[in-house]
């Protein structure tokens, strides 16, 4: 490899981070419904750029979104599938005029996912294949089984006091059944989507943008404008409530949870991260941020890393299946490449999400909450209705209200994540319900 | 004091925050982070330098790669021996590829979708004779092919050209080059015919430029260009044989022969290179000299060989009235003109840019362009010969580019004519090529 490829790959990195790094900052906008539009212009343009060089350019991309979307997540209310279990955390955080804080663990517990995927699973290359060759024919049983977990970890449920047995019995049920009704309209939504989404062909590479949205981000964004929602001024700390071991506990667990994500297919980086926290037995809100940081990126950029490991190749996550499009990995050059371009993108990222922060920490408290949720959820609309037409703010209205019966119930939202496991399980199981639903 | 958290407020000595929680003096500097995060460009560094001085796989040998490595990552090395071809499709070029050769087998490279353009971009198209390294994606199937992913993969040395001329080229005998070749030479393009391969341009009306398919296709090479002036060419040579020889005919020495003629009485005979010295197109023979040595050739039809030309034959040595002569009368024997020929390479350079200029055609090889009347309008079997009428002379015309005129032109009718002055049987004309600028427009 020429040294003035590898500039033009660093360059590439730069470049890629630095779109991310911005895009990132939009609600409800997911790196990989812009990735798609790279890629179709990358295609139907011809345009004359190296594929590899493409391929770092996303990966940076990719990084930067990893990092730099805990800040729309946070200061906007605006998570996405994978953020959502920090939405709680970082409230907690913000309400406590500690915002930059909770995005100094996250983007801590990022930079350790970083080193995990550019350091570890290279050494672990054989073991992942054998890992992957175990688990590859039974992976529907192992989504069924994360599926069991995600129902099951309801019980049980303290409500402490109550008027009598059975108000103790009708408050407990509650909460679980409109967990369980969540599962179920999230779980049916994801089919008829999967089978026959309403949306039209030419935006169907964007099909899942709209439900997700609707589950998690405007649902949270109609919470904050019906609920007393007030940001205080945040302060800037010089250093961060939480000792080694915290981040080091913290980081070990959402970096095995976000390769168990990044492994299997339907299993995002949230639900991989909070299994993982719980197999670890995490406390507190510092160590979890730390571990939900980790486990994001090692989801995402992970599932690129496996994709390029020489005895693995596996294609996971969009990226991964959009490149091979275009492109086969090959050489283990190439891999070398692609992890020098993760961690470079990586450093930048942290600096770029660090700076971000001190900068909304700043503004945001200077803003009407109310106008500022506000003009977020305009800016949702717009992006769902610029991706994926009218049809998708249809879809997005319906993700929406099933999005709010967790909120309005006080349930676990990780049930709206029914919307990807039911319909892959279902698939990898070889059960289709789409007949049955008048769907074909 | 304040907490370092929350900033607010706190009683000195605090431990933990009352507003926030926060501990404050067990705590991670972000300082502290910045190191842990500037650590990563070690890690980056070192996979860029890992990434630098990765070799990659090891070349293999074309007639190693068997059914076990299909769809395995292969490097192979080899010179080119096809000219490479272009997959058309409505929306441009889809797919180009090669033949190379390493002695041990050969293996077609074919370049996919977008990688094409940035093959013409990056000059990674190459042209027979050039050797290349290459790694990529191996099929087998009945013909052994791997496809290139990545540009950087495919590495192009164009060996030393020798510099040649048209003459060099056009008497050179099979054993004065080889094939494959490389030279470079300068000349005029003075025809044009097309095939189903490419084209082949006729440079000073003396030596064939092989321009294969993919190249125009690819717009490396462009005809309009080629034709404007004098350019300098590149390729390899490749010795043309219009009829392969046939294995049941002894290739011979026509001296040794004569030696001991009755030995090879009525034996299959070919006799690979020899100039024809004389003919007679009444008794359908031809005197021709090879290895010295000269000897008559009957064959059913002779009138399209000239004095001069370089011939190969392959016929029977018989003795006709006491005479030993060769008969070319069978179905397998044959009478060729066989040369050298060059395949383009995708580079040239225009030595010397001409336009066309309103003069009569005295120049060779110079661009003209003449207005008169048709005196004379005859289609022939390759083009059309127009009689030009034009200040008081009559010029002739050799359209070659058939489609520059749409149908028969009238006696009378006055045209513009832009072409090339060539030299057809010792006098001058004007030759309209085809696929370059020049053309005959009706004006009245």
């Amino acid at each position: 490899m020429m040294l003035s490829y590898i500039l033009m790959a660093i360059l590439f990195v730069l470049i890629g981070t630095l779109i991310g790094s911005m895009l990132s900052m939009l609600p409800g906008l997911h790196v990989y419904n812009v990735i798609g539009f790279f890629l179709l212009f990358y295609f139907t343009m011809g345009l004359v750029i190296d594929p590899m060089l493409m391929v770092l350019m996303l990966i940076g991309m990719l990084v930067s979104y990893a990092f730099v979307f805990t800040i729309s997540s946070i200061y906007f209310s605006a998570p996405d599938d994978s953020t959502m279990f920090i939405l709680m955390p970082t409230q907690r955080y913000l309400k406590e005029r500690k915002g930059h804080e909770a995005v100094v663990l996250i983007a801590t517990g990022a930079l350790v996912g970083v080193m995990a995927i550019t350091i570890f699973v290279p050494i672990f290359m054989n073991v992942l294949g054998i890992v992957w060759d175990i688990a590859m024919p039974n992976i529907h049983w192992i989504i069924g089984a994360v599926i069991a977990y995600m129902l099951l970890s309801e019980f049980p449920k303290d409500f402490g006091r109550h008027k009598n047995a059975l108000h103790g019995l009708k408050e407990a049920w509650k909460t679980i059944l409109a967990g369980y009704l969540t599962f179920f309209l999230a779980g049916l939504l994801g089919v008829i989507l999967y089978s026959k989404t309403i949306i039209p062909a030419n935006h169907a590479f964007q099909s899942l943008m709209a439900p997700l949205i609707g589950l998690f981000a405007t649902s949270s964004i109609i919470l904050n404008l019906i609920s007393k929602y007030e940001i205080p001024e945040q302060n800037i700390p010089k250093s961060v409530d939480a000792q080694p071991n915290d981040i080091t506990h913290g980081a070990v667990a959402g970096s095995l949870g976000g390769l168990f994500a990044a492994f299997i297919p339907a299993v995002t980086a949230g639900v991989g991260g909070y299994m993982a926290s719980h197999a670890f037995a995490q406390k507190g809100d510092k160590s979890f941020l730390v571990s939900m940081g980790a486990s994001r990126v090692v989801y995402y950029v992970g599932a690129i890393a496996l994709f390029f490991l020489p005895t693995l190749h596996l294609r996971r996550g969009a990226l991964a299946m959009g490149i091979n499009l275009f492109f086969t990995p090959e050489t283990v050059g190439q891999f070398y490449l692609v992890d020098a371009g993760i961690a470079l993108a990586g450093i930048v990222s942290f600096f770029i999400v660090l700076y971000l922060s001190k900068f909304l920490a700043r503004v945001i408290p200077k803003i009407n909450p109310k106008l500022l949720n506000i003009v977020v959820l305009g800016i949702i609309i717009v992006l769902v209705y610029i991706m994926t037409s009218w049809q998708g703010l249809i879809i997005m209205s319906v993700a929406t209200a099933i999005g709010l019966v967790p909120v309005l119930f006080n349930s676990r939202r990780s049930h709206c994540l029914a919307v990807i496991l039911v319909p892959i399980w279902l698939n990898m199981s070889g059960i289709a319900l789409a007949p049955y639903l008048g769907l074909w | 004091m304040k907490c370092p958290s929350c900033g607010l407020e706190i009683p000195d000595d605090t431990v933990i925050c009352p507003y926030c929680t926060a501990h404050v003096k067990k705590r991670v500097r972000i300082k502290t982070l910045y190191i842990l995060a500037l650590s990563l460009i070690i890690v980056s560094s070192v996979y860029a330098t890992l990434a630098y001085t990765n070799s990659g796989v090891g070349v293999s040998k074309i007639a190693n790669l068997s059914i076990d490595d299909n769809y395995r990552f292969v490097h192979v090395q080899g010179t080119v021996t096809g000219y490479p071809f272009a997959y058309e499709t409505p929306y441009g070029v889809s797919q180009i590829g090669f033949t190379i050769s390493d002695g041990t087998g050969q293996l077609t490279v074919k370049i996919y979708s977008n990688l094409v353009a940035q093959a013409v971009k990056e000059h990674k198209v190459p042209g027979l004779g050039d050797w290349v390294d290459v790694q990529g994606t191996f099929s087998y199937g009945t013909r052994k092919s791997l496809t290139v992913n990545d540009l950087y993969l495919l590495q192009i040395k164009h060996t030393g050209y020798s510099e040649e001329n048209v003459n060099s080229i056009a008497s050179a005998t099979p054993w004065t080059f080889k094939n494959n070749e490389p030279v470079t030479l300068k000349g005029n393009i003075t025809g044009v015919r097309q095939y189903s391969f490419g084209y082949i341009a006729t440079i000073d009306n003396r030596v064939d430029l092989l321009i294969p398919k993919a190249y125009t296709a690819l717009n490396m090479l462009n005809l309009r260009e080629l034709g404007s002036g004098v350019v300098q060419f590149y390729g390899a040579l490749l010795f043309y044989q219009p009829v392969k020889p046939s294995s049941d005919y002894t290739t011979v020495n026509l001296s040794e022969v004569m030696k001991a003629p009755e030995s090879y009485n009525r034996t299959n005979v070919h006799i690979p290179w020899a100039d024809v010295l004389a003919k007679n197109d009444t008794a359908g023979t031809l005197l021709i000299r090879a290895n010295e040595t000269n000897i008559t050739v009957y064959a059913k039809d002779v009138r399209r060989y000239r004095v001069g030309d370089h011939v190969e034959i392959q016929g029977k040595f018989v003795n006709y009235h006491g005479e030993w002569e060769i008969s070319v009368l069978r179905k397998t024997d044959f009478i060729t003109t066989p040369s050298w020929e060059v395949v383009a390479h995708p580079s040239f350079k225009v030595i010397e840019k001409k336009s066309y200029v309103n003069e009569t055609p005295e120049r060779l090889n110079s661009l003209v362009r003449i207005s008169g009347v048709v005196a004379d309008f005859r289609p022939l079997s390759s083009g059309y010969l127009i009689t030009l009428w034009s200040n008081n002379s009559s010029y002739s015309v050799y359209v070659e580019n058939v489609m520059s005129v749409s149908g028969a032109l009238n006696s009378g009718e006055k045209i513009v004519v832009k072409g090339m002055v060539t030299e057809y049987n010792g006098a001058l004309e004007i030759k309209v090529r085809a696929y370059t600028d020049d053309s005959v427009e009706v004006i009245a």
